[in-house]
């Protein structure tokens, strides 16, 4: 008889819950209660509520039985010499297994190691501006015009947004200066970058002094604040405060501040300030009041962080105030905007135009987080795959504890415990990996590693999770399953009826699939490198070096050029010398180039400028299209400009015309037309540029070497300098080192994807070696029956890796298609990437499917060579 | 004699165990906690304290007939035994004392 309707029945779920938790002792009057409340509910509110509220009795029953078991379970046991016994028996385990045990703690602790090394780098690129104190109310004001979005701004505008916006509680400005010498005596070092900065600066960047006071270091013309690391160097035994430094042979500054250290992991690439005011003192009265010229960087310190996005919205107005000539309409129509960015988010956010130096990439951070999971995910499966094999084969001492009064939750702690102690091993383990291969990694970081690093909280806590989290994963799994085998069943001999189930399959394809990702990844970012190395660029970069030309060094070099240049003409390994403001990759000034005439009103066209000599294109082989060389008598101003360039221009038959330059007021005609060559990185299409002929403007000095000893001929070239400019410090480096320079992430990624997938190709074989192991063991009695009845080896092997080789290939099929789009992703980062073949996901295939071949292989043949009279002997 | 411990909320299951006598079953003490307390007492936690006092030895448990209204399944019906009388003794008897040794003075505000 049916009496009530379905909906009238307790949730089938709840039921089942509840039979799977109680013992059938106590199960009835349990379900008689709850079956009795719930009929009330039906009557009194309904069968859906009353479904509600008998899910919520049952699960509230279950967690106060659990809670009150689990609180007996540990008042109640004497659990001392229950956790020795475990121990032992854990220990003899793995001593047991020695093959096994070393596979899966090795594979385990590479895993963490090398997401462990993945996290130390995430987490030193998050900690950009950190070590700044306050560094979370310092902004940088930016400036945007419709064309480009700038990270600097004009001169004029940090005083104007302090007048004009009060929340704002200072402003500092820091102008590039330029790199040199600096000087004491006989004593040099050389400095890449130095700032002139406003008397603030140490207000807004509140960096510790060692000597003198931030607050007066920089009020007076000529005075300069020094890190630490200089100041030790110049003045190992003395006060620095109030001695002299000289800058490129030329400017003497005053020593008024030593500042502890620009912090390393900072946007700001700063190796010393020098006074603001010297600057002003000499710059063009024009010049201080262009709003237009981007020199400086604005930095304002807002000390009620709540203010900020009030300063972003009085910002929006500000140009109103700024350019208080023009109307509205002009303003509104120019597009130009300003913008304000913490500094915290510089580093990885901001990609503007001359920044301070190259930042990093948020993309790389996340491509890098997703890597750190993906190869602790594949060691912890590997683990827990392996783990639980091998807890199959002890399926009768599981038996034997059962029979003697093992409780299930004992069992199951038993399984947790040892897997806790195995991640704990690879653990240990993993930490020795990180100590031997900090050198390495080392290489790729900014603030290298110690070992000490390894023993903060931080990392022991992330260790730790990493640890409980693969132990609790990869006990679980058996602790649940196996410790609910019946003990008459563990006893009989342990039928796991399918050694190799869905589960564990389903965990091999996903480590293949892992593997073969990254392997096909790894392939195409080193396709991407090469291709940046053999792209014809459009110049020559073999064997050229650029020598460091400042002050005294590149007045005589200027004045002495014939004279220097033919003297290592002189020498038969030297093929040209040429000068130029800027080497490739740092070409980075933007000026307004028109032709003469051009109607003042209409906007003018930008372009890149460099300033060179009449060497710069035959040293860098750069062919022209029209027109000639700069000549060096007859020219005083001339241009050569790209095919860009020429476009930008609108001109026909640009050679002969007269082009002004407005920004520093230079008239002169083209001369001729270069072919378009790469002289930024590849990451940008080529943009127009046009080449100054001002020989005296230049900073490097180009020399290009063929044949002959490297070492010699530099030896060579290093005595000539030396004798036209005798004194003063020689420095150098190849072009090729500084293109490499500039896809030094790409070039970080590459490795870090060598490695790692070679580490999840290894991993992955581990677990396919420990199951195939496991598999043919498993068949031992099979595979005597088949020999007996006339197999061949060849059989034997075909039969046992059959399986596995299917999941290698199933591997493959899904991991194509995913590494296909996020290559495709990665290529758009540039303007000039590769076209993705088919040859490297075919080859990774094929990789993987060798490598699985030759692990599954080693333990098929052994099975296969096997006399069957052992196998069968088995038992 | 060993120490007594009876939660507030045991002593109260205890007690009405008692108080409904022959009728005490899962449900039965249920309604008449609600009843006299005046608010929800849920079957998890009555019944986790009713196997606790159980293995105490505070209380005994038989089971009953099957009805329909049951789905078929028997009652569990509780007892108070000797030991569960002489816990309850001793906390009344605790708070008997409390109570005297209040001076007359304790609740004037």
């Amino acid at each position: 008889m049916k009496d009530t309707h379905s909906s009238e029945r307790p949730p089938r779920l709840a039921e089942k819950l509840l039979r799977w938790y109680f013992h059938p002792w106590t199960l009835e009057d349990l379900q008689g209660d709850l079956f009795e409340l719930f009929k009330e509910q039906v009557r009194n509110s309904g069968p859906s509520r009353a479904r509600r509220l008998y899910y919520r009795d049952v699960s509230v029953l279950i967690l106060s039985f659990l809670w009150d078991d689990i609180k007996a379970y540990f008042t109640l046991l004497n659990i001392r010499p229950m956790l020795q016994n475990y121990l032992k028996i854990a220990f003899r385990n793995i001593a047991k297994q020695r093959l096994y045990s070393l596979t899966n703690i090795l594979g385990l602790s590479l895993g963490i190691a090398s997401s462990l090394f993945i996290i130390f780098y995430i987490q030193q690129e998050l900690s950009y501006e950190k070590a700044i104190p306050d560094y979370d109310k310092i902004f940088r004001i930016t400036f945007n015009s419709a064309e480009k979005k700038w990270a600097k701004s004009s001169l004029p505008m940090a005083m104007a947004i302090k007048e004009a916006i009060p929340e704002v509680t200072e402003v500092t400005r820091l102008a590039y200066q330029g790199s040199g010498v600096l000087s004491y005596g006989e004593t040099f070092a050389e400095v890449k970058n130095g700032y002139f900065a406003d008397s603030t600066c140490f207000r807004v960047f509140k960096l510790p002094f060692v000597h003198g006071r931030p607050d007066l270091a920089l009020t007076r013309p000529m005075t300069m604040v020094i890190t630490e690391t200089l100041a030790q160097k110049f003045f190992p035994e003395e006060n620095p405060l109030g001695k002299v430094l000289t800058l490129n042979d030329e400017m003497e500054y005053e020593v008024t501040g030593v500042v502890q250290e620009f912090p390393k992991h900072s946007h700001l690439k700063v190796d010393f300030v020098t006074s603001m005011v010297s600057l002003l003192q000499w710059l063009d009265k024009d010049l201080m009041h262009n709003k237009g010229w981007m020199f400086p960087y604005t930095y304002a310190f807002i000390e009620d962080k709540k203010g900020f996005p009030y300063v972003r919205d009085r910002l929006k107005q500000f140009p109103y105030i700024f350019y208080e000539g023009d109307s509205k309409e002009e303003i509104a129509a120019s597009g130009v905007y300003f913008d304000i960015q913490p500094i915290a988010s510089i580093h990885l956010q901001s990609h503007r135009e001359q920044e301070m130096g190259p930042n990093g990439d948020m993309t790389y951070v996340y491509i890098f987080s997703a890597l750190a999971l993906l190869i602790i995910l594949l060691a912890s499966l590997n683990f827990i795959n392996l783990f639980t094999t091998q807890a199959f084969k002890r399926i009768r001492e599981i038996g034997v504890r059962k029979v003697v009064g093992a409780h299930r939750l004992q069992l199951a702690q038993q399984f947790l415990g040892e897997a806790f102690l195995m991640t704990l091993l690879a653990g240990l383990c993993a930490l020795m990996f990180i100590t031997l291969a900090m050198p390495f990694f080392n290489q790729f970081v900014i603030a290298p590693l110690h070992p000490s690093d390894l023993l903060s909280g931080d990392v022991l806590v992330t260790l730790g999770l990493m640890m409980v989290g693969v132990g609790l994963l990869s006990g679980a799994y058996p602790a649940l399953y196996i410790s609910k085998h019946h003990a008459i069943n563990s006893l009989k001999g342990g039928k796991s009826s399918r050694p190799v189930n869905l589960l564990k399959k389903g965990l091999l394809i996903f480590q293949f699939c892992i593997s073969v990702f990254m392997i096909i990844c790894t392939i195409a970012i080193y396709q991407q490198l090469n291709f940046f190395q053999e792209k014809n660029l459009g110049f020559d970069n073999e064997h050229i070096i650029g020598v460091k030309l400042y002050g005294r060094l590149k007045g005589a070099a200027v004045s002495n050029a014939k004279v220097l240049e033919e003297a290592l003409v002189s020498h038969a390994h030297i093929q040209s010398v040429g000068k130029t403001s800027n080497l490739i990759g740092e070409i980075r000034s933007v000026e307004q180039l028109a032709p003469e005439g051009n109607d003042p009103e209409e906007e003018l066209p930008q372009m890149r400028l460099l300033r060179a000599d009449e060497g710069f294109i035959t040293t860098l082989g750069i062919p022209l299209l029209e027109g000639r060389n700069f000549q060096e008598n007859t020219d005083s101003i001339a241009f050569l400009i790209n095919e860009q360039a020429k476009a930008v221009l609108g001109l026909q038959n640009p050679v002969g015309e007269i082009a002004v330059n407005s920004w520093s007021n230079s008239k002169g005609p083209i001369v001729g037309v270069m072919k378009d060559f790469h002289f930024n990185s590849l990451h940008e299409e080529i943009e127009p540029l046009a080449i100054e002929y001002k020989p005296e403007w230049t900073n490097v000095l180009l020399v290009k070497m063929q044949g002959g000893e490297v070492e010699e001929n530099i030896q060579f070239i290093k005595d000539k300098v030396g004798e036209i400019s005798p004194g003063s410090l020689f420095s150098y480096n190849f072009l090729n080192d500084q293109m490499t320079l500039l896809y030094r992430s790409e070039d970080t990624m590459g490795t870090i994807f060598k490695v790692f997938s070679i580490l999840g190709i290894f991993i992955s074989c581990l677990g396919l070696f420990g199951l195939s192991a496991y598999a043919s063991q498993v068949r031992t009695k099979e595979i005597g029956v088949r020999k007996v009845l006339g197999a061949g080896l060849p059989d034997i092997v075909k039969l046992l890796s059959r399986e596995f080789i299917f999941l290698v290939f199933m591997g493959n099929l899904i991991a194509w298609p995913l590494a296909w789009w996020a290559l495709t992703q990665w290529l758009q980062n540039f303007a000039y990437g590769i076209d993705i073949s088919w040859v490297v996901f075919l080859l990774a295939g094929l990789v993987t499917v060798v490598i699985s071949i030759v692990a599954v292989g080693i333990n098929t043949v052994k099975a296969g060579i096997q006399p069957p009279i052992d196998s069968l002997k088995y038992e | 004699m060993k120490r007594v411990y009876l939660g507030e909320f045991e002593e109260i299951v205890l007690l009405t165990t008692g108080v409904l006598h022959d009728e005490a079953y899962g449900i039965a003490i249920k309604k008449e906690m609600e009843e006299r307390l005046g608010r929800n007492v849920s079957v998890g936690a009555l019944h986790s304290a009713l196997r606790r006092m159980e293995a105490k030895g505070y209380i005994a448990s038989r089971l009953g007939e099957a009805t329909r209204e049951r789905g078929g399944k028997r009652k569990r019906y509780f007892q108070v035994t000797k030991e569960g009388q002489r816990a309850l003794q001793e906390v009344m008897d605790i708070r008997k004392q409390l109570w005297a040794a209040l001076p007359e003075n304790a609740f004037t505000y």
